[in-house]
């Protein structure tokens, strides 16, 4: 049984065409999406560096994007990543006495304390808020103890607000944020669930997520400029990678690490970056079975996003493609009520 | 400076010592873990120094395992003085006021403290003290029964010689001599 519930808690209707919004440390992205049954279809996008003045790096796209299309809609959706958020999986398991909806209620407190705790330490602020921005069950397996998987993130108050400001600034109207790490590992685990490690390489951090059975886990990032790198390309590389590996051994708890490597982001098309890191020794310092391979993501991998014809193929459009995601799982109708469709049928058929 | 420009203090230091001043933006605690690995793996031995408060508290996480505490803030904030611009008969009064305000609060303040604050428990236990009346009588060799209202009683005449010739009169005290 799969029970999907709405992201942000919003009630109103999700738009038929809607913009992403991927607000980079070095680069702004704007997509616009619209809704083909069971899948997105993106139908323009614009790039710009974010600069000195981010609201008019960002005004300028859309007003560029609204050239192209005039009625270009207002509701954006826009993606989270990096040190001041928090995605993780929590698994419950809970006698079958209790009701999921208690149990539900009670993972989420818990969650969210945990994503206090950890970003509280992590960023040094005993004082930082959170605020909770997505909690999706994933699954529900009942058997002589009831087990939910519970999707959630969350985001400080403060870069949630500068997001938000800007958002303002262009005179969009914010629908929601969404965790970028969490609706990629959902595009490219829509066929088949991944165990796969994630590095999502930033113009201003990497981001490593660990998804096991195409559900994602949890994610470590730091900051990194990729645009330090001319000096010394060799050291540059060496060192980053020492700090992946470094922050492979921060993930509590994984006896073995997937064997499957995905780099996405604009770094990942750094000049040798992709070769440098499969002659890195993975197993050296982490428990990997063998070793890892290594891939760059393409736009072809994303389940139910279509983006033929429009040029986009970089590492660097691959996450805010992702977002597509949100719409199909908003409108994702709740596997309880398919259930019961699906026994009426079966008594019908009787 | 950037993670990458302290990685790069840490590789190209001469010496053994490192140290390694951390800034306030874009560093977070796996930052610190990176830094102290690479000087690990390149056998340095790194000191970590902070610029600010946040970084601080980062390094007395890392080091010490310190989970991140509130923050108190001393000698920053003065109680506000309030200056009063009356007319100096308003002040007059204003000041008898609060003089008998003041009075108010401590006399209810004592009265409370006296009959509300000091409890405590007593035992009285009671303890029988012993009365004792003396009454002047005469015993009377003639008499036969009690006088009270002469205070006589019977007595009897008894000599007994001693060495030093003192005689001692004994009173045979009777049960109705209690009863007066």
């Amino acid at each position: 049984m799969i029970r999907l519930r709405l992201p942000f808690r919003k009630k109103e209707e999700f738009p038929e065409e809607f913009l992403a919004l991927d607000l980079g440390g070095k680069l702004f992205k704007v997509f616009l999406f619209k809704v083909e049954g069971d899948s997105v279809r993106l139908l323009g996008a614009r790039k710009a560096p974010r600069g000195e003045e981010p609201d008019e790096s960002l005004k300028e796209i859309v007003e560029d994007l609204r050239s192209d299309f005039p009625d270009l809609p207002k509701s954006v959706v826009v993606g989270v990543s990096g040190p001041p958020t928090a995605s993780f999986t929590t698994v419950v398991r809970s006698s079958l006495a209790k009701g999921e909806e208690e149990i539900l209620d009670q993972a989420r407190k818990a969650a969210l304390k945990e994503a206090e705790r950890e970003l509280r330490g992590s960023l040094g602020d005993p004082k930082l808020s959170l605020i909770e921005l997505e909690a999706e069950v994933l699954e529900v397996k009942e058997a002589e103890k009831l087990e939910l998987y519970l999707f959630t993130s969350f985001g400080e108050k403060s870069y949630l607000r500068d997001l938000e400001a800007l958002v303002r600034q262009v005179k969009l109207s914010l629908w929601g944020f969404s965790s970028l790490p969490f609706n990629l590992v959902g595009a490219l685990s829509e066929k088949n669930e991944l165990n796969v490690l994630i590095f999502d390489i930033g113009g201003e951090k990497t981001e490593i997520s660990l998804a096991f059975g195409g559900e994602l886990m949890d994610t470590k990032s730091f900051w990194w400029d990729f645009s330090q790198s001319k000096a010394n390309p060799t050291l540059f590389l060496d060192l980053w990678l020492n700090a992946v590996s470094d922050t492979l051994g921060t993930f509590g708890e994984v006896k073995t690490f997937p064997s499957q490597i995905l780099l996405t982001g604009g770094g990942a098309s750094f000049p040798d970056l992709a070769e440098r890191a499969r002659d890195f020794p993975w197993s050296r310092d982490r428990p990997f079975d063998s070793v890892p391979e290594i891939s760059v993501i393409s736009k072809d991998k994303l389940a139910g996003i279509h983006a033929e014809g429009t040029g986009l193929d970089l590492p660097e459009d691959i996450l805010p493609l992702s977002l597509g995601r949100v719409a199909l799982r908003v409108k994702e109708e709740p596997a309880e009520i398919v259930e019961e469709e699906e026994e009426e049928k079966e008594e019908e058929e009787e | 400076m950037s993670l990458f420009e302290l990685l790069e203090k840490i590789v190209s230091a001469d010496e053994e010592k490192v140290t390694l001043k951390l800034p306030e933006a874009k560093i977070n605690l796996l930052s610190l873990k990176i830094l102290k690995r690479e000087a690990a793996r390149r056998g340095k031995d790194l000191k970590l120094k902070a610029k600010g408060p946040k970084a601080k508290r980062l390094i007395a996480i890392l080091e010490e395992g310190v989970k991140p505490e509130p923050v108190v803030i001393k000698g920053r904030f003065k109680v506000p003085r309030i200056r009063l611009g009356l007319i100096p008969t308003r002040r007059l009064g204003l000041i008898l006021l609060l003089l008998f305000g003041i009075l108010l609060l401590l006399g209810g303040g004592a009265y409370w403290l006296l009959n509300f604050f000091p409890r405590a428990e007593a035992t009285l236990t009671l303890k029988p003290i012993p009365m004792v009346k003396e009454i002047s009588v005469t015993a009377g060799t003639e008499a036969t029964e009690i006088d009270a209202e002469e205070s006589v009683i019977p007595g009897t005449k008894t000599s007994v010689e001693v060495e030093d010739q003192k005689s001692i009169v004994k009173l045979l005290l009777t049960e109705e001599l209690w009863a007066l």
